[in-house]
């Protein structure tokens, strides 16, 4: 019996000062159950699998990661000079909001655990579906209140995912072994609502039905060509300007055309690892991949739009000229004459990769050579940590994000690239 | 017997202290460190404090670097003014009359002005609560009504229909999302504001910078001359008005012109004399910063390390004054050469006409480290709200001819005599865009009397039509700059300017 059934309830209270005194304290139950099937007697029958457990699992936890007093209406330092000294000024800093309260997530979760061959293949499947309720985030306020944001219980969203790995011992006989470790991680994630409209966070956007994290910027169609100056002077552009997409078709490009132009979190990641043995040696291949990211390379905002004013890429060498017109690049002008930059589709590429993590190569002398030195163990080694990137994303690497706002996963503004590590190695056991 | 004292005393003194801090009190956390709005006003210092604050978003869009400043935003908006900084793209759309509501100048005043007006209505709210002197009390609230009008009266010229808040906001009020009220009742308060300043016991002259009774009164005017104008279009009644709280500014006698053009940019002469009201600079403290903005772009000629170009008057401006126009001349208002930075001996062409009323010497030549205040309102201007307003009620006068003459004489220019009161009223109008040029007045001028000066025909043009004379024609939306884009995202109860 209690082999087979497996029961866990959890149940806490917590309180936090940081939240308004409405709302104070949050309860979080959990409950867990699982079912060991293997231990059943009509398992017994079915000598090719060892193991077989199902599981289930719901519960709540809260987030109070906020800096303290949120909830006050706190005042700040202004300075002022007054006879020629300076005077301190006292005045408002922060709004109050005596509703902010707990973050709460409720994850529901059922799993799946299956040993085959005295557990020489072993799956394991989880299924799961979390929702954010009361995200804590910082809204912004009309200006006019004399606020520009507040932390606030924002709205709610949801991750849905599915969790798979495989372990198997593929080969094993006395010289040889291979050994495979395979996971992926699909998640999507929605937001389901929020308190009041769309939230620019950093240099995205946060809004009801798209994942956290998505991108938000203008449409870039390419250049205006001379053929092109006439509609081009209708949106007070010249021939070689960059060319954005009238989304609203209201004859005017301005931050009412931008739109989602991408997303920061994959679709789905996860490692590939194999394990060879033979003999005295073994090898170790390490991959991980993810898809379905994108990256927004704001490296490119001083690189290729800032021409003549900050350093450029080579990209430039190919920017509108009269007769080299179709391009992404605009017209290098004179330093007095304006520029525009924007966030843009042209900033953002697929950052999917495949990622050559780790290949090692050891070789484990024999204990008799070992002995002869009066040692226990000698090992040498050696490794490539990093040993290649697959993708199509041009910058340095698309696994980056090097903003400090919230959800800006993907987003980058020359990031410092991830080195490649070449180790070589003796271990020594005494 | 002992042990059992303390172990039994010991758990009596738990169940005490478990039975008497009920938990919600216990999480009942006030933020000793800090000040919150409902711990602070309880001493007089703190209704100092308070008032202070809200002179502070004045100096917001004083802000300058290689992105610009806000407050060229009324200078581009005139025709006037050039500018050689290519990566501030916001001076060209309003240079080139291509402005969008994303613009970050518009955006700057929006948000830093309404700021001010928030410290204005907590200070307008709590001080009266403060157990303090009442003479007291009653100049700290003079001041907070000033600065909240201040506000008010360039928003509400900038913007023309805002949200008109008096009182606190917070996430229950329902004025968090705000509609926008008619400009009457926003001039409505404000003329309530500064009569309730005027009232409120302020001394004529403050050299300390603080507002003034000589402030208030300026201002006073001002309003009143606009509200003469467009878009209210009060008339004949605003103009006696502004006629006579100019005249008391005048009349005063607490104010004199300088008697040198040099004095306009001279730390010395802080808050006094000509210089009414200002906003407050210290060097090493909070130095000006606007001076990088009006050098030539990177001619080597300041002890700064950005020279960004950012702004300077049009040769078409400048060639517009009478040849005989001190103003006009070298070193007086513009400058067209300066000395290089690693040899003051050496002259340097600058390649245009910089702007030298706002130019700190001593900055440029040796500190990099500012030390002027930026002037609001000038005793020049008093004059000229008072000529202009008083020609419009009884036509010229020897009081008005008296008032004007004292500028154009200080211009080395002759007097003004024997005109119409058509001919006067364009003369003093030339008058002002040819003083107050780069003061942020010229374009409100444009404004109220939907007028712009002709650089060639030295007339006035209607607003409407108006060509710059580098190209760009004026249109009907340019009265107005646009209700800046985040602000119409947060609030959807507003509508956005027509035009944009």
């Amino acid at each position: 019996m209690q082999n087979k059934y497996l029961i866990t309830l959890t149940g806490r209270a917590d309180g936090s000062s940081k939240f308004g005194t409405e709302n104070q304290y949050a309860f979080f139950p959990s409950a867990a159950l699982a079912w060991r099937v293997i231990e059943e007697d009509f398992m017994k029958n079915i000598p090719s699998i060892s193991n077989l457990k199902i599981r289930a699992s719901y519960g709540a936890t809260g987030n109070s990661e906020i800096p303290a007093y949120r909830a006050l209406a706190g005042m700040g330092n202004y300075n002022v000079i007054f006879d020629g000294t300076r005077n301190i000024g006292i005045g408002t800093n922060r709004m109050a909001n005596s509703t902010l309260q707990w973050e709460k997530t409720k994850q529901i979760d059922f799993g799946l655990e299956v040993g085959l061959f005295s557990n020489r293949l072993n799956f394991e499947l989880d299924l799961y579906r979390r929702k954010v309720n009361g995200m804590l985030l910082e809204a912004p306020l009309p200006l006019s209140s004399g606020y520009a944001s507040i932390f606030s219980n924002v709205g709610s969203m949801e991750n849905k995912g599915i969790e798979f790995s495989v372990n198997s011992t593929n080969i094993k006989t006395d010289d040889f072994s291979w050994s495979t470790t395979f996971n992926i991680s699909v998640n999507k994630n929605k937001v389901l609502a929020l308190a009041s409209g769309d939230i620019f966070s950093g240099n995205g956007v946060i809004r009801v039905g798209e994942p956290v994290g998505s991108f938000f910027g203008r449409v870039h169609l390419g250049t205006w060509g001379t053929n092109e100056a006439a509609e081009a002077k209708k949106y007070n552009m010249l021939p070689g300007d960059v060319k954005y997409k009238d989304l609203n078709n209201d004859g005017r490009i301005n931050d009412l055309d931008r739109t989602i132009i991408g997303k920061g979190i994959p679709d789905g990641f996860g490692t590939f690892l194999n394990t060879f043995q033979y003999k005295a040696w073994s090898l170790t291949v390490d991959l991980q991949y993810m898809y379905g990211n994108d990256v927004l390379d704001r490296s490119i905002h001083s690189a290729e739009d800032r021409q003549g004013i900050a350093n450029s890429y080579k990209t430039v060498l190919n920017a509108w000229t009269e007769t080299n017109q179709n391009t992404s690049i605009a017209q290098i002008r004179p330093i007095n004459a304006y520029y525009t930059t924007n966030n843009d589709s042209h900033k953002v590429t697929d950052g999917s990769f495949i990622r050559g993590r780790n290949l090692l190569l050891a070789y484990t002398f024999p204990s008799a050579t070992a002995a002869s030195l009066k040692l226990n163990r000698l090992r040498v080694y050696g490794s490539v940590q990093n040993f290649f990137v697959a993708t199509k994303y041009k910058g340095y690497d698309p696994e980056v994000s090097n903003s400090g706002a919230p959800f800006d996963q993907g987003l980058t503004l020359y990031d410092y690239p991830k080195p490649r590590v070449f180790m070589v190695g003796l271990n020594i056991g005494l | 017997m002992k042990t059992i004292i303390k172990k039994y005393g010991f758990l009596v003194l738990t169940v005490y202290t478990l039975g008497f801090t009920s938990c919600t009190k216990f999480l009942d956390e006030s933020d000793p460190s800090n000040f919150t709005v409902e711990n602070y006003f309880t001493k007089p210092e703190h209704a100092r404090s308070s008032v202070n604050a809200i002179y502070a978003s004045m100096r917001d869009p004083m802000s300058s670097g290689f992105g610009g400043g806000p407050w060229t935003m009324t200078e581009f908006a005139t025709g006037q003014a050039a500018t050689d900084l290519g990566q501030a793209v916001d001076s060209y759309f309003v240079k080139d009359l291509q402005n969008t509501a994303d613009n970050s100048y518009g955006l700057n005043y929006w948000q830093n002005y309404y700021k001010g007006i928030g410290n204005a209505n907590l200070s307008i709210a709590k001080i009266p609560s403060i157990p303090m002197d009442a003479a007291e009390a009653k100049k700290l609230l003079g001041e907070a009504h000033f600065l909240r009008a201040w506000y008010y009266f360039n928003l509400v010229q900038m913007f023309g229909n805002i949200p008109l808040i008096t009182a606190p906001v917070d996430l229950k009020s329902d004025q968090l999302r705000p509609k926008q009220a008619a400009p009457d009742d926003v001039y409505k308060l404000i003329v309530e504001d500064l009569k309730t300043a005027e009232a409120a016991g302020l001394a004529w002259v403050d050299v300390t910078g603080r507002v003034s009774l000589g402030a208030v009164k300026s201002l006073l005017a001002k309003v009143y001359l606009t509200m003469a104008g467009y878009p209210l279009q009060k008339g004949a009644e605003y103009f006696d008005l502004a006629a006579k709280k100019s005249e008391e500014v005048i009349d005063s006698k607490q104010f004199k012109l300088f008697n040198t053009y040099g004095d306009l940019h001279n730390p010395a002469k802080k808050n006094m004399e000509e210089n009414i009201f200002m906003i407050q600079y210290k060097t090493q403290i909070i130095p000006a910063n606007w001076q990088e903005l009006i050098i030539p772009y990177n001619k080597n000629i300041s002890a700064y390390s950005a020279e960004t170009g950012g702004i300077y008057a049009t040769a078409d401006f400048v060639k517009s004054y009478d040849p005989a126009d001190l103003r006009a001349k070298e070193g007086q208002f513009f400058v067209t050469k300066f000395t290089n930075q690693d040899n003051r001996n050496l002259v340097v062409d600058l390649g245009g006409y910089f702007i030298y009323k706002i130019f700190d010497v001593a900055a440029h030549t040796s500190t990099a480290n500012s030390d002027l205040n930026w002037s609001l309102l000038r005793y020049a201007e008093v004059l000229l709200i008072y000529a202009e307003a008083a020609n419009e009620v009884t036509g010229p006068s020897t009081k008005i001819y008296d008032e004007v003459n004292l500028i154009r004489t200080r211009a080395q220019l002759p007097k003004l005599t024997g005109l119409s009161k058509d001919q006067l009223r364009e003369a003093i109008w030339r008058e002002r865009w040819y003083e107050l040029c780069f003061e942020n007045v010229t374009w409100f001028d444009m404004a109220r009397l939907r007028k712009a000066f002709n650089v060639s025909t030295k007339g006035f043009d209607n607003y409407v039509g108006h060509k710059f004379s580098y190209g760009p024609v004026l249109t009907q939306r340019e009265l107005l700059f646009p209700i800046p884009s985040r602000e119409l995202r947060n609030n959807t109860n507003l509508t956005p300017t027509e035009g944009y």
